[in-house]
């Protein structure tokens, strides 16, 4: 080994030798604090990787503003027809006013608009007409109706506010839809009425469901039935009352009890057939029809089904699973009048209504999938509160609650969504009428507003 | 022929002596000797009275050379013909046979010869020459022909006319004198030059006499003598001859002549600024103010002369400087910032290169050559690949970045309105990074939208340059300072502050190695006045930091808590106030701004709340803000190297520092998670985007990585094997695979990002196009529906912009407008669509999905007509209503122009502050 290399190993000794030194040398303050200053990192981060998460993101829901305002309209274009309205909230009691040519709007100030109710009534021919007046909506449904000179149905489009709505009306028939080119963009303007005749306008013979949606504005559309039974029969008038979007889950209310015949009838809006699934929930529990457990309803069509069997003189309702959504009615002859069972809603708050001046008039109420208890609450014509009554309803079973003979109007109170309700009248051999009970809270509201970001 | 010698002394014992011996040598050619004193408080009349045995005349101290001279002339014997008065100052001194020579070319005189000066040499230096005549400039300058320090080697020589010679050593006809004057509204300086010019328009010459020398020490002009009226010598001596200027131009020049002063003014004031003469540009402005403030001295000193004019203005202007003088004078300038600028250049590069000794090799080749320059360059190429999408398109936007507006002139109007016609009206402050962006995109030759995807492409490379800088500064030139910046330059992306479109970290990790290499020169300058600059650097710097990431300054504020516990901290209390609180001056509007809404301090620039924040403890461990980023895994190395780095013994010091940094880092950190922010503007409580905290803790645990790892292999190879070897591998290939995956992690997935240059807005072209000409042509957008609420946006000109979001976080919504909205939705107010219409809502616009409630009111609400949209499912109206601004908030920020005027004066202040020395030997001799 040469000079020169020994003295780099020896330069190299020295210097591992300084490095060993520097390098080993044991924690001094210094090494303290660097470690102090690697705990304080880590419990820094620590502390902010452990901050609440929620805080970032968009803002939360926040309460409901209630509606300004709410308008019913009373369609009528029936002889005699009178309006029944008022609220709960406002002074007065039950009001009782002829609906004559024209739609008598019913206009509810922002302070008593979550009380309030409509209905219209009349007994053309005998019989007893009764149904709610219909308030501003974007789609309605009626099925049910006809459009041949036995069975006809005509339909009142109302628009009680101030901007103009364009309205398209689809009419399905037992054969698919029913042509009708006349009925697709018609503008309405605001504050006006327009009729459409559908034996004119889409003449077809068989059951008939009609679908109005807006594509601009709301409308309040009321349909009235002109139905003859039987070849000679007298024609007996009655109004369809509306539905509201299609659903694979339908619970009907409002089937008056033992009537002569009672026919289900389902309209299915889609492209593909529908096969839906019947079940009685009856007072002592659900059940299926025997025998009718099942009806399939081709695309765009209106099927029927005779369900008189199924029901007998116990309160009931008929629920309906289908396999796409549908709509559906249940229509009930007795003697010389009908009346219409439709979807109904889960009860939420507070839902007023009005009660006809009958012989009967029976609440039907089903409880859900849990037991509900429900309060009633009946006012006499003057507002005065006649009885306030506690209902309790096992899950899956139908009560029937009958309402004092005085009572012109009613609160039904439900704390949870957990029931639906019909009410249905019958007033002797001279008719039946039947309406479901709408919840409370959804009419009601509109979204808050906020600025966003 | 007579000669009166007339001295006027005024404190000037220092000069005096000599003066008086000069004057004795030609006491024989004197007929008599006239002495005034103005007033002097040192022996000067004394001296005066005993070497010349005349008794002096006493003036007060008040009194101006031209009423000195007066009453000299009053108390010497009455004029004769052909007399001439030879005028001496106490700083001048006469050159042997300077009289001599002067008389002897007054014997040859002509009757309209009336004054003769000698050439002036500098006192005390005596070679130097300081005037062979004078005259003066378009703008006022004193012109005397000569270079600057011009030796005396005998080149002047010629006896000639010229404008005006100093009255030091002027010989003059008595009866010319008397009958023109001096004029007493010039004090001191300018005299001469105003008795020359008069003189010549009267129809007399003046000639210099270059045999005839006199020392002149120029005390007035140089600020040595102390005067009762010359208290600001420059600012007089301008004055002067602005005065001069505009008394003795013909008329038809006049207006031409007051703008050129008032324009030359500012920009010879804004050029003293730019050279660190803030005193001499004070001086400018000052001087302008002056002499245009007083119209009536002007025109009365006007009226005096158009009565001894003789001569027509042509006769004189060859006597007057040629008009391209002032532009050679500007170029002059030009060229002198230039050489000082790279001077100090140069100096900074030959310190920085100092021990690295000479190499052969030509600069540019060392420098391609070099690995900083390559990684540099793949840095650069891969920006372009991983942002291949931001080629062409709209302006960038996405995430939390608003996109640019397509003029810089919102900006400018943005930060400079009292009132901002965003939304429903607001007098909230611009962002204050609104300010430097304008600069920037202004410089980019008006192209805001250029500026901000230059910066979101180039983040990185741009990042890395600062970052190399610091890091080789810091642990000193090698694979370790490389490797750091290298680590350093990818965090705007692994963090995800790019891809979230998060502008104020994407700009403060540009920034933060510049200011902390300045923070750094504070601490290593080498002389107190370089110290301070860097001071005023780091404080600007801050400041612009500030500007775009607020919470910069809150730690700042820790760090120098921290450091007040050193010695050097306590040593240098000043500066570091200054670093504090210059940064609040410059972003002094938003400031006043943020009393009521002080979350903001916690935002950074781009837009808050768009995107959930919800990072876990490894995700800020491993460098990443919360949010799209890359993976967390990525940074593991870093970490696990930063915490090793602890091991080396030798480094533990610097290592250590760089943990403190991190730590208060991490607590401001822990801090601001725990608080949900607040702001007018912002619908709800929000957590804010901590980016550029945890890039301050990547950064230090870089640092902490680099100082241990710079030459350990080195080391460790030559150190016997022990578990130490192991351990040091690991952190140097933890740290490395941080870097090198970072990028690769960048090149494959960084197009992946939620910013880009798509559509702008939902909205139709019609309504934006629409909007963006006219503030009455306002959208109204609503989304949401009964599950979340409805939420409206008035958009003026359509999308909002960069800058607009600052604005609109801290203007309070407008309640009125809530339940304008409400009522629509209702459908039941009649007057809704008026009200509207009063907020400058042209169109209402509902992306899809739409809400029925929203549909069905604004279709039953009077006064709305549908409109097309350009998606099914999308719904618009249209107001009909004409419509207005009327009820729009109006009230402006009553104080806004003064915040703006000091910011601007804070900015121009540190600006200054922070520019090299101007190495000029001369302007202030």
């Amino acid at each position: 080994m040469s000079r020169p290399t020994g003295r780099r190993s020896a330069r190299r000794q020295a210097r591992s030798r300084t490095w060993r030194s520097r390098t080993i040398a044991p924690l001094d303050r210094r090494g303290v604090l660097a470690l102090v200053g690697v705990g304080v990192t880590l419990a820094g981060l620590a502390a902010a990787g452990a901050a609440p998460a929620d805080s970032g993101s968009a803002p939360a829901a926040e309460p409901r503003a209630a509606v300004a305002d709410r308008v019913f309209s009373c369609t009528g274009s029936m002889a005699d027809a009178r309006a029944l309205y008022g609220s709960v909230a406002g002074p007065g009691g039950l009001r009782e006013r002829p609906v004559r040519d024209d739609v008598l709007r019913v206009r509810v100030p922002q302070d008593r608009a979550p009380s309030a109710f409509a209905a219209q009534v009349a007994e053309p021919g005998g019989s007893l007409a009764f149904g709610p007046c219909p308030e501003p909506a974007s789609e309605s449904w009626f099925v049910g109706a006809g459009g041949s000179v036995g069975h006809g149905s005509t339909l009142v489009v109302d628009n009680p506010r101030p901007g103009a709505a364009v309205v398209d009306i689809e009419v399905l028939g037992p054969d698919g839809k029913v042509e009708a080119p006349g009925l697709r963009g018609i503008t309405i303007a605001g504050g006006s009425t327009r009729t459409f005749d559908l034996a004119r306008v889409a003449p077809s013979t068989g059951e008939l469901a009609a679908h109005v949606t807006t594509s601009r504005g709301l409308v309040s559309v009321a349909v009235t039935d002109r139905f003859t039974l039987g070849r000679i029969g007298r024609a007996t008038r009655e109004w369809i009352p509306d539905q509201r979007a299609a659903s694979d889950e339908l619970d009907l209310v409002g089937l008056p009890a033992g009537s002569d015949r009672a026919t289900l009838l389902v309209a299915n809006p889609g492209d593909v057939e529908a096969v839906v699934d019947l079940e009685v929930v009856g007072e002592k529990g659900p059940f299926a029809p025997k025998g009718r457990e099942s009806l399939t309803v081709a695309p765009g069509a209106v099927g029927r089904l005779d369900v008189t069997g199924a029901l007998d003189r116990s309160p009931a309702s008929l629920r309906l699973r289908s396999s796409t959504p549908v709509v559906a009615t249940v229509r009930s002859v007795t003697g010389q009048d009908q009346a219409y069972a439709t979807a109904a809603a889960p009860l939420d708050g507070t839902s007023t209504f009005a009660v006809p001046a009958a012989g009967s008039r029976d609440l039907v109420v089903t409880a859900l999938g849990r037991d509900a208890t429900l309060t009633v609450v009946t006012h006499a014509g003057s507002g005065r509160v006649l009885a306030r009554r506690q209902v309790d309803v096992t899950a899956q079973t139908t009560t029937r609650v009958r309402l004092p003979v005085r009572a012109r109007f009613a609160e039904l109170v439900s704390p949870g969504t957990d029931a639906v309700a019909g009410l249905v009248v019958a007033d002797g051999p001279a008719g039946i009428g039947a309406m479901a009970i709408p919840p409370a809270v959804q009419a009601l509201t509109l979204p808050a507003v906020h600025q966003g970001w | 022929m007579k000669v009166t010698a007339l001295l006027v002394s005024h404190n000037g014992a220092r000069w005096l002596p000599a003066v008086l011996t000069g004057l004795d040598s030609a006491r024989a050619r004197l007929d008599q000797v006239v002495a005034v004193d103005t007033g002097s408080t040192d022996d000067s009349r004394g001296l005066v009275a005993a070497a010349l045995g005349v008794e002096v005349v006493a003036m007060p101290p008040q009194t101006t050379y031209a009423d000195a001279v007066r009453a000299g002339l009053a108390a010497a014997d009455p004029a004769q013909p052909d007399e001439w008065v030879w005028l001496l100052h106490d700083d001048a001194r006469p050159g042997p046979g300077c009289l001599d020579t002067l008389l002897e070319a007054a014997q040859q005189a002509p009757a309209q010869l009336a004054a003769l000066g000698p050439k002036i040499r500098e006192w005390p230096s005596l070679k130097r020459l300081l005037e062979v005549g004078v005259t003066i400039s378009g703008t006022g300058r004193r012109e005397t022909g000569l270079e600057r320090g011009e030796y005396d080697q005998g080149q002047h020589e010629q006896q000639h006319d010229v404008l005006a010679v100093n009255t030091a050593g002027m010989l003059v006809r008595r009866e010319v004198l008397e009958e023109l004057g001096l004029d007493p509204q010039l004090a001191v300086l300018g005299t001469d030059v105003d008795f020359g010019w008069r003189l010549a328009r009267a129809g007399f010459s003046c000639q210099v006499v270059p045999d005839a020398v006199l020392f002149h020490v120029e005390a007035a002009r140089r600020g040595v003598r102390a005067s009762a009226l010359v208290h600001h010598p420059h600012r007089e001596e301008r004055a002067g001859a602005l005065y001069t200027l505009l008394a003795n131009s013909p008329g038809g020049w006049l207006p031409l002549r007051a703008v050129r002063i008032v324009v030359g003014g500012v920009l010879r004031a804004l050029g003293l600024l730019l050279v660190r003469a803030p005193g001499e540009s004070a001086d400018e402005v000052l001087a302008v103010a002056d002499v245009l403030g007083h119209p009536g001295r002007i025109a009365a000193a006007r009226r005096t002369r158009r009565e001894q004019q003789r001569v027509p203005d042509e006769q004189v202007r060859h006597l007057l400087a040629p008009f391209w003088l002032p532009y050679r004078h500007g170029l002059d300038f030009l060229t002198d910032l230039w050489v000082a600028l790279t001077a100090t250049a140069r100096d900074d590069l030959a310190r920085r290169r100092a021990g690295l000794g000479r190499s052969p090799e030509p600069t540019w080749r060392r420098a391609l050559g070099h690995p900083g320059t390559l990684v540099l360059l793949v840095l650069f190429l891969v920006s372009l690949v991983a942002g291949r999408h931001w080629y062409a398109g709209a302006p960038l936007h996405g995430g939390a970045l608003l996109p640019a507006p397509d003029q810089v002139g919102h900006w400018w109007d943005l930060w400079s309105s009292r009132w901002h016609a965003l939304g429903t009206g607001s007098d909230a402050p611009a962002p204050a990074y609104v300010l430097p962006l304008a600069v920037a995109a202004t410089v980019l030759l008006g192209q805001p939208n250029l500026l901000v995807t230059l910066l979101f492409l180039f983040a990185v490379p741009l990042s890395f340059v600062g970052a190399l800088r610091l890091f080789r500064r810091l642990v000193g030139r090698g694979w370790a300072a490389l490797w750091a910046a290298t680590g350093y330059a990818v965090l705007p992306v692994v963090t995800g502050a790019v891809g979230q479109g998060r502008l104020g970290t994407v700009v403060a990790a540009v920034l933060l190695p510049w200011c902390v290499g300045a923070a750094l020169s504070m601490a290593d300058a080498g002389t107190p006045t370089a110290s301070w600059r860097a001071t005023w650097r780091t404080a600007l710097g801050l400041g612009l930091l500030t500007a775009f990431v607020p919470t910069a300054w809150l730690l700042a504020l820790l760090l120098t808590a921290v450091l007040l516990l050193t010695r050097w901290g306590r040593d240098h209390g000043r500066q570091l106030a200054v670093v504090l609180a210059l940064p609040l001056a410059l972003v002094l509007p938003w400031l006043v701004g943020t009393d009521h809404a002080p979350g903001a301090w916690l935002v950074e620039a781009g837009r808050p709340a768009t995107l959930p924040v919800d990072p876990g403890f490894l995700d800020l461990l491993l460098g990443r803000g919360g949010g799209p980023s890359a993976p967390a895994w990525i940074g593991s190395g870093l970490a696990v190297a930063a915490l090793l780095s602890l091991v080396r013994g030798d480094t533990r010091r610097a290592v250590g520092r760089a943990w403190v940094v991190a730590a208060l880092a991490a607590v401001l950190l822990a801090v601001v998670a725990q608080v949900g922010i607040d702001l007018p503007g912002v619908p709800s409580d929000f957590r804010a985007w901590s980016g550029f905290l945890v890039v301050v803790v990547q950064a230090a645990f870089l640092t902490a990585a680099a100082f241990a790892g710079h030459g350990v292999l080195a080391l460790f190879s030559r150190a016997s094997f022990s578990w130490r070897q192991p351990v040091a591998g690991l952190a140097v290939v933890g740290g490395l695979l941080t870097a090198v995956v970072g990028v690769g992690w960048w090149a494959g997935e960084g197009d992946d990002t939620l910013v880009g240059r798509g559509p702008l807005t939902r909205l139709p072209t019609y309504m934006t196009q629409l909007a963006e000409d006219s503030p009455t042509e306002a959208v109204l957008v609503l989304t949401g529906g009964h599950e979340r609420g409805v939420q409206y946006r008035l958009l003026r000109s359509g999308a909002p912009r960069l800058g607009d979001d600052g604005v609109l976080a801290l203007t309070a919504p407008d309640p009125r407008l809530s339940t304008v909205v409400e009522s629509i939705l209702a459908g039941n107010d009649p007057t809704a669509a008026e009200a509207l219409a009063g907020y400058g809502v042209r169109y209402v616009f509902a992306p899809e999905p739409v809400d029925s409630a929203v549909i069905g009111g604004l279709d039953a609400s009077a006064g709305f007509a549908a409109a097309s949209a350009p998606e099914a499912d999308t719904r618009a109206w249209r107001v009909e209503p004409p419509t207005s601004l009327d009820r729009l908030d109006h009230d402006p920020a009553t104080w806004r122009p003064l915040w703006l005027l000091l910011q601007v004066l804070a900015v121009v202040a540190a600006v200054v502050l922070s520019l090299p020395e101007r190495i000029v030997e001369g302007r202030r001799r």
